[in-house]
């Protein structure tokens, strides 16, 4: 279990894995000797919240436990949209370049173009799914722990939420996991690759490290973000 | 791969108990045991399953929480348990009730019969080898068809069309329509010419 008190280098000598958590909750590396704690407070974040996310990530029985419910919709919403953009900006575009490279590539699989479309067709679909995130999803989040504070929620607001119910958004999940393991079951299993193509090897890799990473986002949203919106909600009809 | 059963009962000793007896009829059988109601409600785990059992409470809620027109779309079993044989009358056909009163003998009847018949549906014979039938399926399915005109091409019914797409996706690891018309063009089912929308 990482504590406030355990050391951010050893944290990621534990586990590497969660240097795309560190990426995302905005710290920056060259963090020395610091502990956990300090290098939040350093970067204005909650230092338990920054332990309970590293905690999520590393473990995947952590959740659905108590620990992330305590904290406010802002600081996990603050967390998921900086995650969105990560994957806009960086992780989407990083493996749009592989696929085109490994398409332009005459000695890799003659279905290289298929490939790069199949791709491209999945990156659109999750662009569309975090910018409906981003656009009714995380508002409303905020908006309802607010109106919990004592302010009102606009009406539109409410409607355009409702409109899009919850279930919805887990099966649009669901779908968008199903591409990204079709896409990794066919590069492994299915289509015969020319020659041993290390451009190959390093798109797998990507895309396993981005499945798990989408994994635990999905995780959070779904057992930490949504239930205590409902929970929220719910206290403000009663 | 062998059936895969879900488990929400409470209290946690019939979970156990159930999980013994699914485990006398077949060894092979996955049985997960889920703690509780909510996190089976908001995780996607539920569509993993070929079987669900759960006590009525449970039951009730996930009525509530999806819809029965959406569970029953699943081409999955469900298993209710109650205590009283009254309860059976308030369940939707298609929904199968056991009284956790019932001797043991007649609960294991029960589960048997359950587990045979959704083996069946899903065409398990046990093989990961993609049968001919299967194949024109793919083709049809890349081409663009919809189940239902894929059952009248083939002279099957909409439901078994469904099956065969659980097993090829099965099998295949493959759940996507554009994921299977590539399996489809790389193993020459179809040629590229015929699938407009993708391009070399």
């Amino acid at each position: 279990m990482i504590a406030k008190t355990t050391k951010l280098a050893d944290v990621i000598d534990l586990n590497h894995h969660l240097l795309s958590v560190i990426h995302k909750a905005g710290i920056t590396l060259g963090f020395g000797d610091a502990t956990v704690e300090e290098v939040a407070t350093k970067h204005g974040l909650n230092p338990d919240f920054v332990v309970a996310i590293l905690n999520a990530y590393n473990d995947a029985t952590y959740l659905p436990e108590q620990h992330l419910w305590s904290f406010s919709v802002v600081e996990i919403v603050d967390y998921l949209r900086r995650s969105h953009k990560v994957y806009l900006v960086e992780q989407l575009p990083e493996l749009a370049l592989l696929f085109e490279k490994y398409a332009s590539e005459s000695t890799s699989t003659p279905y290289r173009g298929l490939l790069r479309n199949f791709f491209a067709e999945y990156s659109t679909e999750m662009e569309k799914h975090f910018a409906t995130e981003d656009e009714y999803m995380f508002p409303y989040a905020l908006a309802v722990e607010s109106a919990h504070k004592g302010d009102d929620i606009s009406e539109e607001m409410s409607r355009q939420f409702k409109e899009y119910t919850i279930h919805d958004f887990i099966t649009e999940h669901n779908n968008i996991e199903e591409k990204l393991a079709d896409l990794k079951n066919l590069i492994v299993r299915h289509i015969p690759q020319a020659e041993d193509s290390v451009l190959a090897f390093q798109i797998l890799e990507r895309l396993f490290h981005l499945n798990s990473d989408l994994n635990d986002h999905s995780r959070i949203e779904e057992l930490v973000l949504i239930p205590k919106v409902v929970r929220l909600e719910s206290e403000l009809k009663s | 791969m062998s059936l895969s059963v879900g488990i929400q009962v409470n209290p946690e000793l019939i979970q156990l108990g159930l999980k013994a007896v699914i485990g006398e009829i077949d060894t092979n059988i996955k049985v997960v045991l889920i703690s509780d109601a909510d996190s089976l409600l908001l995780s996607t785990n539920m569509g993993d399953f070929d079987l669900l059992i759960f006590d009525i409470s449970t039951y009730r809620k996930l009525v509530q929480n999806c819809g029965l027109s959406k569970m029953s779309l699943c081409n999955k079993s469900y298993l209710v348990c109650g205590e009283a044989d009254m309860e059976e009358q308030s369940l939707p056909s298609g929904v199968v009730f056991c009284s956790l009163r019932w001797s043991l003998s007649q609960i294991k009847e029960r589960l048997l019969q359950l587990i045979y018949s959704q083996k069946e549906q899903l065409g398990d014979d046990g093989s990961e080898e993609i049968t001919s039938r299967e194949r024109d399926i793919i083709r049809d399915i890349a081409l663009g068809l919809s189940s239902k005109e894929i059952a009248d091409k083939n002279f099957i019914s909409p439901h078994t069309v469904i099956t065969h797409r659980k097993n090829i996706s099965r099998k295949l690891g493959i759940k996507s329509i554009s994921g299977l018309t590539i399996y489809a063009i790389v193993n020459k089912l179809i040629s590229i010419e015929d699938v407009k929308n993708m391009e070399l």
